[in-house]
Formats: structure tokens, sequence, C-alpha cells
């Protein structure tokens, strides 16, 4: 069902792109490109989801309840379902269409893995996924799987004739733009809430260190699918004019969380 | 504050693993293929998954394993290559490993290639030949040193053919390649339209090779021309068995095909077998070859069936023959090997569990 619906789509749509362009690469980049643009209306609602609640966490009513029932859960919650409706905000507006887009996300990565079948059952599984109609197995199989210095199916390490070993560039480079991705992106911390302020925080570093040692032991095609979906990601929230560039200046976000 | 500190490395956790799940882990559990089974007088050996390991052809029994515990840094599928002092099996971790094929003890290891070893190696003279997924077909001694290599425009799945003074080496890049086996330099090579999974049949200076682009090719050993071509339905995995002047071949859409070796013209044909990733295997009464989910089956050589045998698992590759008994590789059911005499009974079965 999951590979019908979803997987094989894009398995069909990412090889048709290849089959245009003649580099697997390219073919990844644009394919998540592609999906990121598909997308855009989910990320742009989740977005103004996330701005409302943000603005009801400043307003007046809601830090006075957060006050006066900090003892009481149960009236908090009350409380602040009464807000909720009043100001017409659905807690499950910026949420629901980050759920949408998972299963999305999960496809690509595991389209991108796929297509790069390298063992034969792995080859095998690809030719049966298909559409016969659109592509035709013999011209396509084997992928051109390099691009620049890499091998997309291999992980990447640059070799270099002064260093005795080899460079994970790939890996180094997600870390850095899943970073920037997490900073860029991580809304201001409405007072009360440091909770999440902290779990932001630990994400960010988090993430960068699991989507980098990811980068560095699986194939190079993922690598690049990762640093393509980070850059698209922080150029869609620039172009929405969401980005915080002050996230990624420390010390001023550190005296900001002090107040 | 515990909770609050707690909380962001448990949903770290859960990331790690919901994203390592849906690469399908690491690069251990996405290289995944079917048994590989090659036979040396009384005895079998199989590379699949961590170990490989010798049994005993009469009766299943295990001589040894390699190593003795199966280990997470090392993966097989290739079938190993066996002479009277060495087997040579290729790992799935670009390794190449040499054993003594009576103990299962290492004598050395090839770490030179790049990419997995998919194809089975060749032992010719005093070299091995070695193909890989990195494009190379290594020629090493038998003291594990490399010797020359021959580098085609894409991967190796299959072992070279031999010929008294030419090697032919087919490739995923669609070319069969001819080389001289003294120093690796190409004599010739030809476009056959389509990647070539298995080796060509060498059979009085012509080959035979069957491709994806779904035909079977025959080709002029001595010039690489093309002297015919047969086209099918399916894309065939496996190479032409040549039989008497015939040639018999299985493709994915469940085919079996008898063509006459000269002419290129149909026989006979039996459709509606089941998805055939191998060749067929000649034996006294006929031909008999695995399908994926239809088991094992037999026809005689006018295409009769003769029987078939239902196993629990997925069934790719080719049944090998070891004395009296037929080898059938079993990949995802509750055994590893399964000898079938020649009237389709099962002798002995191999457990992994064993």
């Amino acid at each position: 069902m999951w590979d019908a619906i979803i997987i094989t789509p894009f398995i069909n749509v990412l090889l048709f792109i290849y089959s245009l362009v003649g580099n697997f690469g390219i073919a990844i980049i644009l394919f998540t490109m592609l999906i990121r643009l598909v997308t855009h209306p989910l990320t742009a609602k989740q977005l103004k989801g996330a701005q409302a609640m943000q603005e009801m966490q400043n307003d007046k009513r809601y830090l006075d309840m957060q006050k006066k029932y900090k003892d009481d859960k149960e009236k908090l919650a009350q409380e602040q379902m009464k807000l909720y409706q009043e100001l017409g905000v659905s807690p499950f507006s910026s949420c629901l269409p980050t759920l949408i887009q998972f299963p999305l996300i999960i496809g690509l990565y595991q389209s991108v893995i796929r297509s790069l079948a390298n063992t034969p059952i792995e080859l095998l599984n690809l030719t049966r996924q298909i559409y016969p109609g659109l592509l035709n197995v013999a011209e396509l199989v084997p992928l051109n799987s390099n691009f620049l210095w890499m091998d997309l199916g291999q992980p990447e390490r640059l070799n270099l004739p002064f260093v005795s070993f080899g460079i994970p560039v790939l890996a180094v480079v997600v870390v850095i733009v899943s970073f920037m991705q997490s900073k860029l992106m991580q809304p201001p911390t409405s007072p009360g809430n440091e909770q999440a302020a902290v779990m932001g925080n630990m994400m960010t570093i988090y993430m960068p260190v699991l989507m980098g040692y990811m980068a560095y032991s699986l194939a190079s095609g993922l690598a690049l699918y990762f640093t393509t979906s980070s850059l698209v990601a922080i150029l869609e929230y620039a172009l929405m004019g969401r980005l915080n560039w002050k996230n990624l200046l420390p010390s001023r976000g550190s005296d900001k969380a002090k107040k | 504050m515990k909770l609050k500190r707690i909380f962001p490395i448990l949903l770290f956790l859960i990331l790690t693993l919901t994203l390592s799940a849906c690469g399908g882990g690491g690069q251990a559990f996405r290289a995944t293929s079917w048994p590989g089974v090659t036979v040396d007088q009384d005895t079998v050996y199989v590379a699949y998954q961590q170990q490989i390991l010798a049994l005993q052809a009469n009766n299943g029994s295990l001589l040894w394993s390699y190593p003795a515990e199966p280990s997470a840094r090392q993966l097989f599928y290739a079938p190993p290559a066996v002479s009277e002092d060495l087997l040579i099996a290729g790992g799935y971790f670009n390794d190449l490993y040499a054993l003594d094929p009576k103990t299962g003890s290492e004598r050395w290891q090839f770490n030179t290639a790049k990419d997995r070893y998919i194809g089975q190696p060749l032992f010719m003279g005093d070299l091995v030949l070695v193909p890989n997924a990195d494009d190379n077909l290594y020629a090493i001694d038998l003291n594990g040193s490399l010797q020359w290599t021959f580098k085609a425009e894409e991967a190796l799945w299959s072992q070279p053919v031999l010929d008294s003074d030419r090697l032919f080496v087919a490739s995923m890049d669609h070319n069969l390649y001819a080389v001289d086996p003294t120093d690796g330099s190409q004599i010739w090579k030809t476009d056959l339209g389509g990647s070539i999974v298995s080796s060509p049949t060498f059979v009085e200076e012509t080959l035979y090779v069957g491709s994806m682009a779904k035909e079977v090719v025959s080709v002029d050993a001595q010039a690489g021309k093309v002297l015919w071509r047969f086209p099918v339905t399916g894309m065939i995995w496996g190479r032409p068995s040549y039989h008497e002047g015939n040639l018999y071949f299985g493709d994915m859409s469940g085919t079996i095909y008898a063509v006459d070796a000269e002419k290129g013209t149909e026989l006979w044909k039996v459709e509606g077998v089941g998805a055939i990733t191998g060749s067929m295997t000649v034996f006294e009464d006929g031909i008999a070859f695995v399908t994926e989910d239809n088991g094992v089956q037999a026809l005689s050589f006018s295409g009769e069936r003769l029987w078939s045998l239902l196993l629990n698992g997925k069934l790719y590759g080719e049944p090998v023959v070891a004395g009296e008994y037929l080898m059938i590789p079993v990949t995802s059911g509750d055994q590893l090997l399964v000898a079938v005499d020649f009237s389709g009974n099962q002798r002995w079965a191999y457990s992994l569990a064993k």
C-alpha cells in the first residue's frame, strides 16, 4: 500500500527526471525541489498556524492564566481551550500539515535509496517498480551514480593527494546546513514557554549530528538529498520572510533567555 | 527540569531509529542477495549473509564456517571459487578472502577494491580473476598480490569466462568485452543494449549472452560481431545453458525457451512457470530451474514437465549439481540450502538455525 501510493510513483518521477537530465545527482536535486514545491502550501499553512499560536501565547489573557492556574493544570487547559475558540486558533493547525508532509519526506528519502539499487535483489525490486509505459529499464540500468567527485551509491569521501585519508566533505556540509536550518527556522520563544525553548535548542544540536552521522555512513545520494532539502527549506522560509537571523548569534540569544 | 532534558534526548533517539529504519538501517541491512553456492567434489560451499559455510554434499552436515561466529563486519553473497588449495570469497564490504578449503582458516585478504563483490571469481593458472562492482576485474596471484586490472565502464556482477587465449567479461554497462588474459588489455567490446547480469556461455567460438534488454544474443568470439538476436518477453538474468546444439534459458516473465544455438530459432517454449532470475541447470534427464515463488521445476529436453517441488521461501539463482543431487539455495525461508535428487525428492536441508 505504502509502496503503491508513495514510493513507486516517487521512484518513477525521480527516474523520469534522471532520464531527462542523465545525471542522478541533478535528478535528486530537482526531485527534492519539486517535492518541496508541491508541499509548499502545507508549509505555508503550518507557518501560519504556528504564527497564530505564537501571537496567542503573547496575549495578555494567556499570560495571566498561566500564572493564575499554574497549580491547576486541568483548569488551565479548559481556559486555554476557551481562548483558542475565542481567538479562532486551532492548536492542531501547525502540526497537521507537518503530519501530512512527514510521509512525503520519508517517501522521498526511501525512493532515493531504492533507486540507488546496487545489489541483485535491490535491482530486481527496482525493475518491478518502474512503470514500463513511462521508462525503459534496459536504457535506464545501470544508473550513472557519479556526481562531481562522488559515487552517489557509496559514502562520500574526498581524497586529496596530500591527505592520507578521505575527507567526508558532504557530511560536514550536511551538519552545517542542518544546523543553520534548525537555527534559522526556530521561532522566537514566548515568555513562559521555556520548555519548548530548551527542547528547540537541544534539537538544533541533535538533529544536525544525526543527519551528519547518516551522511557520513550511508550512500552519498542521501547526503545530497539532505543538503538540498535543507537549503530549499531555508530558501522557502526566506521567501516567506520567516527566517530568524538573530538565532545565529548565540550571545544575543542567551541574553534574551536570561531576561 | 530533568524531564525537559530527557524529552529531547528521547525524541532524538526515536528520530534516529525512525530514519535508520526508513533507510533500511545501514549498508549491511541494505545489501542483500541470495545465497551463492559452489560445489567442489563432495563439498558444498555457501556464501550467505555473515558467513561462508562448508557442507558435506551427501548429507548436509556442517564441516566448517568462516568466520566461526557471524561477524557484523562481513557479508557474503558471491559464490566462492574453489581450487585444490584455496577458496576465494568476496564480500559486500569490499573485502576478498582466501581460505583453506579444507578447514576454512584464513590465508590472506585483498582490500584494494572499492565496491562489493557480487560475481564469482575464476581461477586461471596461477591467478584468480575477481570481478567487482567498482567496474574492475582484478587479477590476483595466489598469494594475494595484484597483477593487473581490467576496467569496464560500469559494475561487473558476473564470473568471467576463459578461452585459451581470451577472457570474456560481461558488464552491467551493456558491453561484452574480450580481454587479453596476460595483461588485462581489451581486445574488443560489443554493446548489447542492456545490462548483463550473468556470465556469457562460450561454445565453439561463439558466445551466448542474455541481457536486461529482453533478448539473448549470439556473438562471434573472434571479433565480437553479433550473429543473431532472440527477443523474449522478460528481462534475462541468467546465462543461457547449452546442451547438444540447443540453448535453454528463462526470463523474468516466467517463460522457458529452447533455441537452436546455431540459427537462433525457437524450438519450443513453456510459459507461466514463474519469474526466473538464474540459469537452467542441465542434468541427465533435462533441465532444472528455480522460480521466485513456484519452487524448483524440471523439464525434459523437449519441454515436457518432469517434476516440481515447492519450497518455503523465495528461490533465486540456479540449482547447482553436486553428485546425484541438485543444490537449491533458498532466500527468506526456514532453510538455507535444500538437496533435491534428480526425481524431485528432497533429500536433506540445511537450516540457518541448525
